[in-house]
């Protein structure tokens, strides 16, 4: 309400900022440079789920995530995801229950199935 | 699937269908709802209704400890059924909390006393009286404002204004308070902010309530404290408040002043206080004469302060004045925080 909207990176942009050889490397990387500079000017908040982003790096400020926060997963959304509707996979169940607690509006993802929701998704994928 | 590496753009999901333009589906339709956040609302409204209660029944909690369970019971209320992290947060935000109240009454008692440093030397207790009585006729052309609003304005019959200055008065005691309350509820971001600004103020105050322990207005002028600096002031900050039916006010009130330094005068936390709450969140304020409006509660705050003798012209100028350091101190800060985090994430990608 009163914090700049929030921008949450999924775990597919993570792994593929973190890794150089992923295929998306190249344009995480342009879309992410343009979500720091958004930051940097406090138009948003750059957001990951806490074990998402713990798996890539450790907890302090000292890496290309820097400018992250944390979602911090409790009990409680493990439970959420778990009876959610896409409960099948634990991990994207989990992201989207905190995107909805945490009022997230704008998901940083290259998984496709995250456009089946209402969500603005970036980097904006073309379709072949 | 290939993706662009352009320059990207946001994509408004209501004007963007994936897929051939598939409906999509509402993140409330696939993720529980959280079961508590219902119970959150009512235990907060029902807390609203009995602190309006208790407010019209025994009055303004305003000593420290009223304001502490106050508080806590708020905090019970709107945080019911959060994660055991968002506890243990909101515990370490308490500890700091006490503490930070706790420094500030220990550092009015030493205001009281004079100050000890290490045991090394003695800052002693050198009252300010006339130094800033003649800051003030310097400011106002050999006019004392005090005196000058009590001639024209105070009456034996309590007038609108009486309940316009001591209302204003009032808010000090809890307006920061419901506002710590109310970010702490929403937004710990923006609580972090407040409190940072906030506990600067505070800790800046009371250096100068050691250093500059000043006597207030209605001190410089009482025979009883032998000053006499010009004709007696009345002071009676609180009988526009009771006047529109508030008693129970004024017996915790006498509890309050027993425990405080009435040297404190400067800088007037009064001021502080009532600039610190408009001036955070102006940003969040869109029109201009909404801007203008708010800011003018400072000023009326000052007004009052002056117009019912508790403070000289002068503490409430450097009040905002030490508000106004802790804001550009902090933003610049946090500017900085930003601009360093981005950086490393620029140059761990170059």
């Amino acid at each position: 309400m009163m914090d700049p909207p929030k921008v949450l990176l999924e775990q597919s942009f993570l792994q593929a900022i973190a890794d150089p050889a992923n295929a998306d490397h190249e344009a995480a990387a342009a879309e992410y440079l343009d979500l720091v500079g958004r930051y940097e000017s406090e138009e948003i908040l750059l957001v990951a789920v806490h074990t998402h982003l713990g798996e890539l790096v450790g907890l302090d400020r000292k890496h290309v995530f820097a400018p992250v926060d944390r979602l911090w997963v409790g009990r409680q959304h493990r439970r959420a995801a778990a009876r959610s509707l896409v409960a099948d996979d634990a991990e994207f169940a989990l992201t989207l229950v905190m995107a909805e607690r945490h009022r997230v509006r704008t998901v940083a993802s290259f998984d496709p199935r995250i456009r089946d929701y209402e969500l603005t998704v970036v980097p904006v994928a073309t379709v072949d | 699937m290939s993706t662009t590496s352009e320059a990207p753009t946001f994509v408004d999901p209501s004007t963007s269908l994936p897929f051939g333009g598939a409906t999509r589906l509402q993140l409330r339709s696939i993720v529980p709802d959280d079961e508590f956040r219902v119970v959150r609302l009512a235990l907060m409204f029902q807390f609203l209704f009995v602190y309006l209660w208790w407010l019209r029944v025994q009055g303004l909690p305003i000593d420290r400890i009223s304001v502490a369970i106050s508080v806590a019971l708020f905090l019970l209320c709107a945080f019911v059924g959060k994660t055991w992290r968002t506890w243990g947060i909101l515990l370490l935000d308490c500890a700091f909390y006490c503490v930070m109240w706790l420094a500030y009454e220990r550092t009015r008692g030493a205001a009281d006393e004079g100050v000890t440093v290490f045991g090394l030397f003695q800052i002693p207790k050198q009252l300010q009286v006339e130094s800033v009585r003649n800051i003030d006729r310097v400011m106002f052309f050999g006019h004392d404002p005090n005196a000058v609003l009590q001639d024209a304005f105070w009456e034996r019959t309590v007038r609108w204004y009486d309940v316009v200055a001591s209302t204003t008065y009032m808010t000090h005691f809890v307006l920061p308070i419901v506002v710590m309350a109310v970010l702490w509820a929403i937004s710990h971001r923006q609580w972090v902010r407040f409190m940072k600004r906030f506990s600067m103020l505070l800790a800046v105050a009371c250096l100068m309530f050691v250093i500059l322990p000043t006597v207030p207005p209605w001190m410089a002028t009482s025979p009883k404290d032998g000053y006499q600096l010009f004709g007696e002031l009345h002071r009676d900050a609180g009988r526009g408040f009771r006047h529109i039916g508030f008693y129970g006010f004024d017996s915790d009130y006498k509890i309050q002043l027993s425990n405080g330094n009435a040297y404190a005068a400067l800088p007037s936390l009064h001021s502080s206080f009532a600039l610190i709450v408009p001036a955070f969140f102006l940003p969040w304020i869109r029109p201009k004469w909404l801007k203008a409006l708010v800011l003018l509660f400072p000023v009326m705050m000052l007004t009052a302060l002056v117009y019912l003798g508790e403070h000289w012209v002068i503490d409430g100028l450097v009040g905002w004045a030490i508000t106004g350091g802790a804001f550009w101190f902090w933003n610049r800060m946090e500017r900085r925080t930003r601009v360093r985090r981005s950086n490393r994430a620029r140059e761990a990608l170059s």
